[in-house]
């Protein structure tokens, strides 16, 4: 499980302080999906930077399955995953081989590191880019790369900026299925929020504004009745 | 008075508490401030404020005899404290409970002038029940996670979509509202 509490992250930008993240106390339970709804500049993504283990707060602790997670050098800590888009790479480096990569620098074998990359694309909806060079991929195919690279470190948790920011609007929902189905399998997955549909089907909506968390609310799905259910009812009244 | 009653009643007994008016003078202001996303005639500007007098949260005042040749004083309407507490009582009520679109520009319209605090705290709210709104709407219709088929499936998604995008613009205005609001504040206590 991801913890953080109390978090406050300060930044001197000229002569002024600015308080990105002030006193932040949020969970992430394995098999949960987390949003954090935020405008832009609310310190929506300092929290997924604090939490990656890239920034280090300058108080208050954050921890991943009770150990504090140490951030250095600008490193991602072992146990979280950070999806990033634009994939950073040679272009001509195959999807599969770019998702390859953790397992590499883990010491796994280049035939067996490939095995899991084509596994991990397979399982997030992007069989179809195999054997495709980065550069060729569009944004939502870019964007299930970077979540199969994510899975292949087998994290304790995801972290997701914007999951659907950039992806066309017929792709969104299927994007969303996926984190949900990353989560169903046992990872935590926390993600910023500033799409409406970003907070469809997540267990937990958090918003935060000028650093702080406001709010929290918890799902409780809607009767959504569909229109074929409706006129039935309606034929039967 | 029931806190659903509709907008009019809300925005009458606000402008009564800014300032006690003459039904004329008050119908007037109603058209400018609401004139553009509450229209509503003089008279029923009119049958409001007897409304509101009946359920005892304006009260009339004599004023001094008119100029006109009957010589009848005009009546001044004033708010009582009753309908201080219940305008009060309504800022802090749900907005969205009425459709998609709320009325949260008539709450802000209503109160601003008045508690100019208030506006944050409706702001707020209104992001709240927009959040908590595109929560629970689902990730696709019922039952169809494929792309649509038929020409009903088309519309259900249609459907969805026209409300998480309402959702959006909606979530976007208050934020910008916000930033409105306090860089406002900001030069005013400056």
């Amino acid at each position: 499980m991801l913890r953080l509490v109390g978090v406050t992250k300060r930044y001197r930008v000229g002569a002024r302080n600015v308080v990105a993240l002030d006193g932040v106390t949020l969970e992430v339970p394995v098999g949960a999906l987390v949003a954090v709804w935020g405008a832009r500049k609310s310190g929506r993504t300092t929290l997924l930077r604090v939490a990656a283990g890239i920034e280090t707060p300058d108080d208050g602790v954050v921890e991943l399955d009770g150990r504090a997670v140490r951030a250095g050098g600008r490193r991602i800590a072992e146990g979280v995953a950070y999806v990033r888009t634009p994939l950073s790479g040679p272009p001509g480096q195959h999807a599969e081989e770019y998702v390859a990569r953790p397992a590499l620098a883990r010491g796994s074998g280049a035939g067996a590191a490939l095995e899991r990359g084509r596994s991990e694309l397979e399982r997030v909806g992007a069989g179809a880019a195999v054997g495709r060079r980065i550069a060729d991929l569009d944004a939502t195919e870019e964007l299930r790369v970077a979540i199969a690279q994510a899975l292949v470190g087998d994290p304790i948790v995801v972290l997701i900026d914007e999951p659907t920011s950039g992806v066309e609007l017929h792709a969104r929902s299927a994007i969303l299925r996926t984190l949900r189905a990353i989560a169903a399998a046992g990872a935590g997955v926390l993600m910023t929020a500033g799409d409406p549909i970003e907070l469809a089907g997540v267990d937990r909506a958090l918003t935060i504004r000028r650093g702080a968390l406001r709010s929290d609310r918890r799902a409780e799905p809607a009767q959504v009745v569909s229109l074929e259910h409706e006129r039935r009812s309606r034929r039967s009244a | 008075m029931d806190q659903n009653a509709s907008m009019i009643n809300w925005a009458v007994l606000s402008l009564v508490i800014e300032r006690p008016s003459y039904p004329y003078e008050l119908a007037q202001r109603y058209h400018r401030r609401y004139g553009e996303f509450a229209p509503s005639s003089t008279p029923n500007v009119y049958q409001t404020l007897k409304r509101l007098q009946r359920h005892g949260l304006v009260e009339p005042l004599l004023g001094p005899p008119s100029a006109q040749p009957s010589g009848q004083p005009k009546i001044n309407y004033r708010a009582t404290a009753e309908g201080a507490a219940e305008l009060r009582a309504w800022v802090g009520a749900r907005i969205r409970r009425e459709g998609p679109h709320g009325d949260v520009l008539g709450r802000i319209a209503a109160v601003g002038m008045i508690l100019p605090g208030a506006i944050g705290e409706v702001l707020d709210r209104f992001e709240d029940e927009c959040v908590e709104e595109a929560l629970r709407l689902p990730l696709d219709p019922p039952g169809r996670e494929q792309e649509p088929r038929g020409l009903e499936q088309l519309l259900e998604l249609m459907m969805l979509e026209h409300r998480r995008l309402v959702l959006e613009a909606q979530l976007t205005w208050a934020d910008a509202a916000r930033e409105r609001l306090r860089a406002f504040l900001a030069r005013r206590g400056a």
